[in-house]
């Protein structure tokens, strides 16, 4: 016996060894994509403050709100620099952590929480015990025990409206910020005294009053924690609106004054914009069971097939008026003008059965490539849908051409009016003909990707790529030929899984294309160079 | 945009399939110097309840979720007391109701040694490493249909095997499963927060489980229990659908009978059966198996070799005089 384990003892020891080894293992990525280089502007933009903003907001208007700051050589300044001194005198890891993580720029670091916060909160909601779904309440966006729902549902539409407020938001806000920098020309306390010397951050060129940070935490915390208000996520928001606010004063490039400022600048256009998204018509997008009904009705009086849902407890169709919401680049008429110029072919029609037959050759015979290009593009329940989807595609050319924070914002903010318009556009079409799904026609048709509660045509994945990729590209022209085959691809996407006829695709990326044209004819006025 | 949700349980497949069917692989029986014992197996694992996090719930959208498959097995005996073995499913998930497709195909191939390290009276010590690999690039981040998660593992196995008399014996195992992070067909994901990236982490597996019951060269007839539990912590958020990164834990009982055949040339039939009692994140499965296995004596001089049976039970440290009661008109 003794022999036996002596004999054994190493091998013992090897594998228990191993095991220790193996559960000490520490799981991480190198790389979880949201690394962002510090900014480094080749073009300052210092004369934004002449920019076109969204709501016609102007310097006038925060005439009361931002004062003329005091001068440098006050006793009052002479305090916020000793401030700055002992701020940063107690630089330590947490600080060291946001200080290089806010140098990424505000607007992009935004993007990335606002597209993180859509993917957590895109979940439909359960059925009830009564077979029933609950609409998501504002009023109530905690209930999370399954007898209601939480809120929001950050399902595309809800999210394309969702970037495209805060991009305009900061946009509009960074505008003001640029005006009174020019207006004002504070310098950086580290240019005051040059016994400050910046951690980690490079001297700042531009102004510093008010604080550009400041303005954007603000704008940005103060319509996220509205667009997702669980306490989690509000809490959340608020630890990243508090990093961002002080950051630059515990590097030692920004005095109390110069935040103070910014933040309330921040607020004072958050209000503004706040005002048109509150009365966008959003409330009235979910509709109800008579609107519902009134859609099927009018499509059946026309000799069409209707829309249903596929749900084993038929779930009311997402967001059935969103359609009616306010859009960015075009008024109502050029919107419905523009959403019904591609009529789909008749449920009725030879050409309609043929495309079916189409699809159902595409799930019945799927291809690993092809599962992979549904997959890459389904962005489904749970991330941060197709107008997310390209803004990260968008980072990438933003971060590439090392923009200042106001150009990277106008230009998420053309971008994301674009995709907003697409969805108004694209539910305005849905509703409108009310088509339905391949598996509504044929229920062999087995998808290879979750089939969406509202009907086919047009493809929301292709209205939303076409209005991307055509914005993209005018802002982008070396990138213009991958962005026109991404945003084939994503429409294609949709065909392969089985959830769209070839129509919808077409149709999709037709109108898109024209909705993006509308935002480039913004960017072409808009004062930018 | 996906309205409907979904989830899933292969996990069960890659881990309890082969724990509860190839009795190879966590028991404490070996196969003899010179002797293969190769298997096929079909088995059927569905279920129409499952645990969304903590919360029991049904999904009418997916129905019932049936997960079939057909798993090849081998255990080669190098010695007495050091085995090879491997297993190779090809599995298909299917769901009875919503608009779905369930997914097929070839899964991991995994392989693994095991070496029996101590013997003291009826108590053996075994010792057990492997690992699996991808065998092709099937859909991983597609669950409850994909088939399987497209990680490489490597796990540790500890073994206690205790023979009884009347040819009963305990055993008790542990796991611990290691796992590879794999890579998506998309570039983001939330999982407790958002990744932007294709690559997931998988959390580590812990596994524990005992049978007791008759071992016996001709019968076998078992009472089996097993636990998971996932090293990460997240669940499935309300009416999502799971993640690869996900806590899949479960308790399960089950029961393993078998028979070898002697106008079949000792063609041993198996029969298994299982259930999970409680889990998070998995589903309520059922599962069931039948199995054919045949063993081949590769050693060239079989009447001089030691020992004279093909299956070597580490209690009967002196196996050849009838350990697995083998009948010499069965086994010339």
């Amino acid at each position: 016996m003794k022999m036996i384990i002596t004999e054994n003892i190493k091998l013992t020891l090897s594998a228990m060894l191993l095991v220790a080894v193996m559960s000490s293992c520490e799981k991480y990525l190198d790389r979880d994509g949201t690394e962002l280089p510090a900014l480094s502007p080749t073009n300052l933009d210092a004369n934004a403050g002449s920019w076109k903003t969204y709501t016609a907001t102007t310097l006038a208007d925060y005439a009361s709100v931002v004062t003329t700051p005091d001068a440098v050589t006050s006793d009052k300044y002479k305090q916020e620099i000793e401030e700055v001194k002992t701020e940063v005198s107690k630089i330590d890891d947490a600080r060291r952590d946001a200080i290089r993580y806010w140098s990424g720029g505000g607007v992009l670091r935004w993007n990335q929480i606002m597209r993180e916060l859509v993917a957590k909160n895109n979940l439909p909601p359960a059925e009830n015990e009564q077979g029933f779904y609950p609409i998501p309440s504002s009023a109530d966006p905690n209930n999370l025990n399954g007898t209601g729902t939480a809120f929001p549902f950050s399902n595309p539409p809800y999210a394309a409206r969702a970037y495209s407020y805060v991009s305009v938001a900061q946009y509009d806000a960074l505008v003001i910020a640029m005006a009174l920098k020019a207006k004002y020309a504070r310098k950086s306390p580290n240019a005051v005294d040059v016994n400050i010397v910046p951690v980690i951050l490079a001297a700042p060129k531009l102004n510093s009053f008010p604080s550009e940070d400041a303005v954007m935490a603000a704008v940005s915390y103060e319509f996220l924690k509205r667009l997702f208000p669980q306490s989690a996520d509000t809490l959340f928001l608020y630890k990243k609106k508090e990093e961002q606010k002080w950051f630059k004063l515990w590097a030692g490039v920004s005095t109390r004054s110069d935040i103070e400022a910014g933040e309330k600048l921040g607020k004072a256009v958050f209000a503004k914009v706040f005002a048109r998204f509150r009365t966008d018509g959003m409330a009235n997008a979910v509709g109800a069971q008579s609107k519902w009904d009134s859609l099927t009705k009018r499509c059946e009086e026309r000799g069409e097939i209707a829309w249903k849902s596929m749900e084993t407890s038929p779930r009311p169709p997402m967001l059935a008026l969103f359609g009616n919401v306010m859009t960015w680049n075009m008024d109502k008429k050029n919107l419905t003008d523009i959403s019904t110029s591609v009529p789909p072919l008749s449920t009725n029609s030879e050409g309609f059965k043929a495309q079916v037959a189409e699809v159902k050759s595409y799930t019945d015979n799927p291809t690993r490539e092809r599962i992979a290009i549904v997959h890459y593009w389904a962005d489904g329940a749970g991330t941060q849908t197709p107008p997310g989807h390209w803004n990260q595609i968008a980072e990438k050319y933003i971060v590439a051409a090392k923009q200042s924070e106001v150009r990277m914002a106008r230009n998420l903010a053309l971008l994301n009016t674009a995709m907003m318009d697409a969805s108004v556009s694209c539910w305005y079409t849905k509703s409108f003909y009310y088509c339905p799904r391949p598996s509504q026609i044929d229920n062999s048709i087995k998808t290879l990707t979750g089939l969406p509660n509202f009907p086919s045509y047009t493809s929301g994945h292709s209205t939303f790529s076409a209005a991307a990729s055509t914005v993209l590209s005018y802002l982008f022209p070396d990138g213009a030929t991958t962005f026109q085959a991404q945003a084939d691809e994503a429409s294609k996407s949709r065909l392969y899984g089985g959830i769209h006829y070839k129509m919808d695709c077409e149709g999709g990326l037709k109108i898109g294309k024209m909705l993006g044209d509308k935002a480039i004819l913004r960017g072409q006025s808009d004062g930018v160079q | 945009m996906k309205t409907f949700t979904k989830f899933s349980l292969w996990t069960l497949l890659t881990f309890t399939t082969f724990l509860a069917n190839a009795q190879m692989m966590n028991d404490g029986i070996f196969m003899a110097k010179g002797n293969l014992c190769g298997g096929i197996t079909y088995m059927n694992d569905s279920w129409n309840k499952y645990w969304e996090g903590a919360l029991y719930r049904e999904n009418k959208n997916l129905g019932t979720l049936t997960i079939q498959s057909v798993v090849l097995m081998g255990n080669y005996g190098i010695s007495d007391r050091f085995n090879l073995m491997f297993s190779l499913p090809y599995i298909s998930t299917k769901a009875s109701a919503g608009t779905s497709q369930g997914m097929s195909g070839v899964q991991d191939l995994t392989m693994s040694v095991k070496y029996r390290l101590i013997q003291a009276h009826n108590l053996s010590v075994i010792g057990s490493i492997g690992g699996s690999i991808p065998t092709n690039n099937y859909v991983a981040d597609y669950l409850p249909f994909a088939i399987g998660m497209q990680s490489k593992t490597g796990f540790a196995r500890g073994i206690l095997y205790y023979t009884l008399p009347a040819n009963l014996a305990l055993t008790v195992h542990g796991t611990y499963t290691a796992r590879s992070n794999m890579k998506a067909d998309r570039e983001m994901y939330y999982a407790g927060k958002g990744y932007f990236t294709s690559e997931m982490i998988m959390p580590d597996i812990v596994n524990f489980g005992g049978k007791f019951g008759h071992y016996s060269y001709r019968w076998q007839l078992e009472a089996t229990y097993d636990q998971q539990i996932t090293q990460g912590t997240l669940d499935i958020r309300r009416n999502d659908m799971p993640g690869l990164c996900d806590k899949f834990d479960y308790n399960k009982v089950g029961f393993i009978a078998a028979y070898r055949v002697p106008v079949l040339k000792d063609l041993q039939i198996m029969v298994t059966g299982g259930k999970i009692l409680s889990g998070r994140n998995v589903g309520e499965s059922t599962t069931y198996s039948i199995g054919i296995s045949k063993y081949i004596d590769f050693r060239k001089n079989k009447t001089a070799g030691i020992p004279s049976g093909p299956i070597c039970r580490p209690g009967d440290m002196n196996h050849k005089s009838g350990g697995m009661e083998v009948k010499k008109e069965e086994h010339k």
